[in-house]
C-alpha cells in the first residue's frame, strides 16, 4: 500500500525516566494502519493532531518518526 | 452441548497464599510450592491426590513440569496455558473441562514470584513486539497509558477519576491485614505522585511484590465433602483480539466486553446479581474499562462512575475487596489472587472487609497490555 505520510495522533503517553522524557504515540496513517511512533520536537501533541511521517535515525536504525503539522 | 452445561459442575475447595508482599531469601518454586501444599490442605485432601497441575509462572519456560517435580506429583493431565494474568482464570475453564470429562479428579493451580526481593520490577518473559521495540516502549505501562490517554480524549475521563481507582484500593487494603501497602492515600496524594507514562503515576500503577498463591478444584460431588463452603465455577469466558498494544482495534474497548457476555451467558446470570467484583487492576484505568465492558456502567462512564468513593469501601459496588493490585499484593501475574479473594468472601472468611452478602463473585483477568481477558464467575452453593 503506497503511504502519503500524513497521520493522526490516535493516543499518546510520555515516559519520564531518569535519563530524561520521551513521547510514544499510536498514529493512524491516512491509509488506515496504526503504528506506534514517536512526535519528533515537542514533549506531546493533543490527540488528534495531524502530523508527517519521515525517516529518522533512531539508535543508529532508520526509523519512521512523525513531525507535527500546523498547531499541535 | 451448549457451554450452560459445565455451569456447577465443579467448585474450588482449597485455596491459599504464601510470602505475599516481601519474601527475601526465597524463590518463585518456593513460594509456588507453599502455596500448593497450603491449598491442599485447606481442601482436606493429600499432596498424592493431585492428578492435575496447571501453573504459568514469570520465571518458567515449562511451569507444569517445575511443578511436578518440585512437589513430586506425576500429573496425568496437565496445561501451561500462558497468556499474561489472567491464565489462571483459563485454568479455571481448563480445568473444569478436564474435571468434567474425566481426565482427573483433583486439580491444583498454582503461581509463585519473588519479583520483589529479587531485583524490584516488574518480571516479564514476555518478548518486545517487533514493530514496537525501535521506539523503546516501557513494558506494560505504555500500552495501559496509551489507553489511558484515549479514554480521557474520548470520554472527558480525568486523572482525578483514575486516582478515584487507587483511592478506594486503598481503602479495602486498610481493611486487610494481609494487604501489602496500607495506610492513607487521597486523590490529591495520586496526583501528586511521580509521573511514569503520562497520565498514570506510580500511584496510578499496581504494586511490585513476591508471593505465590494456589487453588484446589474438584468436581461438584465430591466437593460437598470439603471442609469448607465449595466455590463452584457457575460461567467462564475468554478472548483474545491482539497481543501489541499498536495492534488493539479501539483502545477504550477490551475484550472483556465479549469474556463477560459470554460468562455471563453461562452463568445465567446478570451483572446487578454480582455482589463481588474482582477485577484486575493492573493500572487504573483498567478498573474504568472492566466495569464499562461488564456492564456496570455505559461505554465511557467509567471514571464518572466510579467517583465519591462509589467502589470504595461503603460505596454501592464492591470492587476489589482485597486492595487489588493496586495495594494489595501484584507478583508479576495477579490473576489467582482475584481467584483467592473471591473464594475468601464466598466462604464469609474475609474478616474485617467480609461482604455481607457474597453469594456470586466475578474475577476478571486481564493479561498482556490488554490483550487477552478472562472472566470467571464463581458462587456459593446457593447459587446452584
Amino acid at each position: 500500500m503506497p503511504a502519503s505520510g500524513g497521520g493522526t495522533v490516535y493516543a499518546i503517553t510520555v515516559n519520564r525516566t531518569r535519563e530524561g522524557s520521551y513521547n510514544l504515540a499510536l498514529v493512524d496513517l491516512d491509509e488506515g494502519p496504526r503504528m506506534m511512533s514517536r512526535i519528533e520536537g515537542v514533549e506531546s501533541v493533543k490527540i488528534g493532531s495531524r502530523v508527517q511521517a519521515r525517516i529518522a535515525d533512531l539508535g543508529g536504525e532508520p526509523m519512521i518518526v512523525f513531525d507535527p503539522q500546523g498547531e499541535a | 452441548m451448549s457451554a450452560a452445561s459445565l455451569r456447577g459442575q465443579t467448585a474450588i475447595v482449597g485455596i491459599a497464599t504464601a510470602g505475599t508482599g516481601a519474601a527475601p531469601g526465597r524463590s518463585a518454586i518456593e513460594l509456588l510450592g507453599e502455596a500448593a501444599l497450603a491449598a491442599i490442605a485447606d481442601a482436606g485432601l493429600a499432596l498424592g491426590d493431585v492428578d492435575a497441575i496447571f501453573a504459568a509462572t514469570s520465571t518458567h519456560a515449562m511451569p507444569v513440569l517445575s511443578v511436578a517435580e518440585y512437589l513430586g506429583i506425576r500429573p496425568k493431565f496437565f496445561d501451561g496455558t500462558n497468556i499474561g494474568g489472567s491464565s489462571f482464570e483459563m485454568h479455571l475453564l481448563q480445568a473444569a473441562l478436564a474435571l468434567q470429562a474425566g481426565l482427573c479428579d483433583v486439580a491444583l493451580i498454582a503461581y509463585g514470584s519473588n519479583q520483589r526481593t529479587n531485583g524490584g520490577r516488574l518480571v516479564s518473559m514476555s518478548e518486545p513486539q517487533w514493530q514496537e521495540a525501535p521506539y523503546k516502549p516501557r513494558h506494560p505501562i505504555t500500552a495501559y497509558a496509551l489507553a489511558a490517554s484515549r479514554h480521557m480524549h474520548a470520554f472527558g475521563t480525568t486523572r482525578e477519576m483514575l486516582a478515584e481507582v487507587a483511592v478506594a484500593a486503598r481503602g479495602w487494603a486498610n481493611l486487610n491485614p494481609d494487604a501489602f501497602a496500607r495506610g492513607p492515600l487521597g486523590i490529591v496524594d495520586v496526583l501528586a505522585s511521580r509521573m511514569v507514562s503520562d497520565p498514570l503515576t506510580v500511584a496510578d500503577c499496581c504494586l511490585v511484590t513476591d508471593g505465590g498463591a494456589a487453588c484446589v478444584m474438584v468436581r461438584a460431588e465430591r466437593a460437598r465433602d470439603a471442609r469448607h463452603k465449595p466455590a463452584y465455577l457457575l460461567g467462564g469466558a475468554g478472548a483474545a483480539w491482539h497481543r501489541s498494544i499498536s495492534s488493539m482495534p479501539d483502545l477504550t474497548i477490551t475484550a472483556a466486553s465479549e469474556s463477560g457476555p459470554r460468562a455471563f451467558a453461562m452463568a445465567g446470570l446478570l451483572p446487578a446479581q454480582v455482589d463481588l467484583l474482582m477485577l484486575y487492576d493492573a493500572f487504573t484505568i483498567n478498573t474504568i474499562l472492566f466495569l464499562e465492558d461488564l456492564g456496570y456502567c455505559p461505554k465511557g462512564e467509567g471514571g464518572r462512575f466510579v467517583q465519591g468513593g462509589a467502589i470504595a469501601p461503603g460505596g454501592r459496588l464492591a470492587v476489589n475487596t482485597n486492595g487489588g493490585g493496586l495495594s494489595c499484593v501484584h507478583p508479576g501475574m495477579y490473576g489467582l489472587f482475584l481467584i483467592i479473594e473471591a473464594v475468601t468472601q464466598l466462604r464469609g472468611a474475609a474478616g474485617e472487609r467480609q461482604q455481607p452478602r457474597c453469594e456470586v463473585a466475578l474475577c476478571h483477568g486481564n493479561g498482556g497490555t490488554l490483550s487477552s481477558q478472562v472472566t470467571a464467575i464463581l458462587g456459593s452453593g446457593a447459587t446452584l
